[in-house]
């Protein structure tokens, strides 16, 4: 019986390092800057922002303030979609993001952010990316309002900080940024540019071990 | 190990559950495409694992970035005309003279501009008024009337017009926190209040308003101002590309400052279509040009006469917005 159950623990032991063998990371999700603490291996990602900080600036003193809740709302859902589907979820490291993510671009620039999916994404890191914990997220949206008070356009800034683990290289960090700017193209709140974005995956400075730092060993996505 | 002979019971039971985990971990990872050797080594690098022994991790650097900024796309050039009213405290500054005349291509293909002045005294022809200085276009009909004037002039077509005035200008500048120019030529002139030694310097409101009225003493009198305003309009380009760069919310604060300030027929949403082209378009790739004149007189009154040259520029900055080959250059 004891030989048993030991054999059972062995097996719910293994069944954790399956997991993690798989390239299933830990927590990948944030909210507000505080991680989700989604199950291992989960196939959707919860990753959100969280309430984005919203700056309203007003074209003319004689602006009205206008509401945006609802372009603000669809703003941090497509930067969850983007950045849940390209950072956090384990999932979709190496698929990358789901068709319909890249819908959040306007239609003139879609085939071109696909191409630089690298700087939304984890990239070819996704390959041997075995686990990542979001650490903190901050998502910023700027609106420019016009006289009646009306949102024309928009600023949004996304800061994504997480820790994990790379296949053959140990401890890494991962920041990912992006600044993006959304108008109402056909009713609906795009992105039309994306002055800045970036992905970068770094060995932490502790790398396991005391290890001597090799040169050129990383992967360039 | 406890004592009490039941060591050797647990010890083969651990045996079993070790030699089960093993063989588990050998199955699970079979059936994941790997080899035992890569998971056992899934903290090295690959060269240790091909070769079984064990070496320090390596460093991990991956990178991915990417820039779009959404400019104006196209080959045909877009054209503003940039207007300074001399419009007093409470007059209206649509119905003043135009005392700042600058026509401004654009070349969206290649990114690059040309800011064109046109001397306030040019003695061109005006719709429906006759021939007089081309300022008082303004005054007798609105910017649309000088507009006309200008086609009319140039064969260019002028998409959008901007207009301010000169507290507009100073609350410009100031909102901006001033602008950084190199003064061309000693400018000391009591009655546009310029005070200014050669070299680099900055400018509050009060002391750019002062830089693009000065006359008196500048070479070319009114000619020597209207590029010294195209240099107040390069230094706020470099400004804007700076601030950009670090911040793009910078194109919004640019359309807050000086929304108030001026009167165009821009939307909003072109007017940041525009603010993000010029992020995009380097000073060095915009001439600073005036149109080719010389002073005179008719009836005696002092006007400019535009030279027979004028008209290849005019040409030249219709074709893509940029003057390639100014006279004399």
């Amino acid at each position: 019986v004891l030989a048993l159950g030991l054999i059972v623990a062995a097996v719910a032991v293994t069944a954790g390092a399956l997991a993690l063998t798989r390239g299933g990371g830990s927590a990948t999700g944030a909210n507000g800057g505080a991680p989700a603490g989604e199950a291992v291996g989960s196939a959707q990602s919860s990753f959100a922002f969280g309430a984005p900080k919203v700056v309203l600036v007003r074209i003319s003193t004689k602006s009205q303030t206008g509401d945006v809740s609802a372009p603000a709302a669809q703003i941090a859902a497509s930067l969850d979609a983007l950045y849940g589907q390209g950072i956090a979820d384990q999932a979709r490291w190496r698929s990358g993001p789901a068709t319909n993510v890249w819908n959040a671009f306007a239609p003139s620039i879609r085939d071109r952010a696909r191409a630089d999916r690298t700087a939304f994404t984890v990239g070819k890191t996704g390959a041997s990316l075995q686990s990542l914990e979001i650490s903190s997220s901050r998502l910023t949206i700027r609106f420019l309002l016009d006289e009646k008070g009306r949102a024309t356009s928009a600023i949004a800034t996304a800061l994504v900080t997480g820790a994990g683990t790379v296949k053959g290289s140990g401890p890494v960090t991962l920041e990912a940024s992006g600044r993006f700017f959304f108008e109402p193209v056909n009713g609906a709140w795009l992105i039309t540019g994306y002055p800045d974005a970036s992905v970068n995956v770094n060995s932490s400075s502790n790398t396991g071990g005391g290890a001597a730092p090799t040169s050129g060993a990383g992967a360039s996505p | 190990v406890s004592p009490g002979g039941r060591a050797p019971r647990r010890g083969w039971a651990a045996g079993v559950a070790l030699a089960t985990v093993a063989l588990l971990i050998v199955v699970v990872i079979r059936a994941e495409g790997g080899t035992p050797a890569s998971a056992a080594s899934a903290n090295a690098s690959p060269a240790a694992a091909a070769s079984g022994t064990a070496e320090p991790f390596q460093i991990y650097a991956a990178h991915g970035s990417a820039s779009l900024v959404p400019a104006l796309q196209g080959r045909r050039p877009l054209f503003i005309l940039s207007l300074g009213s001399d419009a007093r405290p409470g007059q209206e500054i649509t119905r003043q003279r135009s005392d700042s005349i600058h026509l401004i291509g654009i070349d969206p293909a290649t990114h690059r501009a040309t800011i064109l002045g046109f001397p306030r005294d040019s003695y061109v022809s005006i719709p429906g008024h006759g021939t007089n200085k081309i300022n008082s276009a303004m005054s007798a009909g609105g910017p649309q009337l000088l507009i006309d004037t200008i086609e009319r002039l140039t064969g260019i077509h002028v998409d959008f017009w901007m207009l301010t005035s000169f507290p507009g200008i100073v609350n410009m500048v100031n909102r901006i926190g001033g602008l950084d120019v190199v003064v061309p030529y000693p400018m000391h002139d009591s009655f546009s209040h310029a005070n200014f030694n050669p070299g680099r310097t900055h400018l509050n409101g009060k002391r750019a308003l002062a830089f693009a009225r000065d006359r008196h003493d500048v070479p070319g009198g009114d000619l020597g101002r209207s590029h010294d305003q195209g240099i107040l309009l390069l230094a706020a380009l470099a400004k804007f590309r700076k601030g950009f760069s670090r911040d793009p919310a910078t194109a919004f604060t640019w359309i807050q400052a000086g929304w108030n300030e001026v009167k165009t027929n821009l939307p909003v949403a072109t007017l940041l279509e525009l603010a993000l082209t010029a992020s995009q378009i380097r000073p060095a790739d915009v001439n600073n040009l005036v149109v080719p004149a010389s002073g005179g007189s008719v009836g005696g009154l002092s006007v400019v006469f535009l030279q027979s040259s004028a008209n290849a520029e005019f040409a030249d900055m219709r074709a893509d917005g940029v003057v390639d080959h100014p006279p004399g250059g």
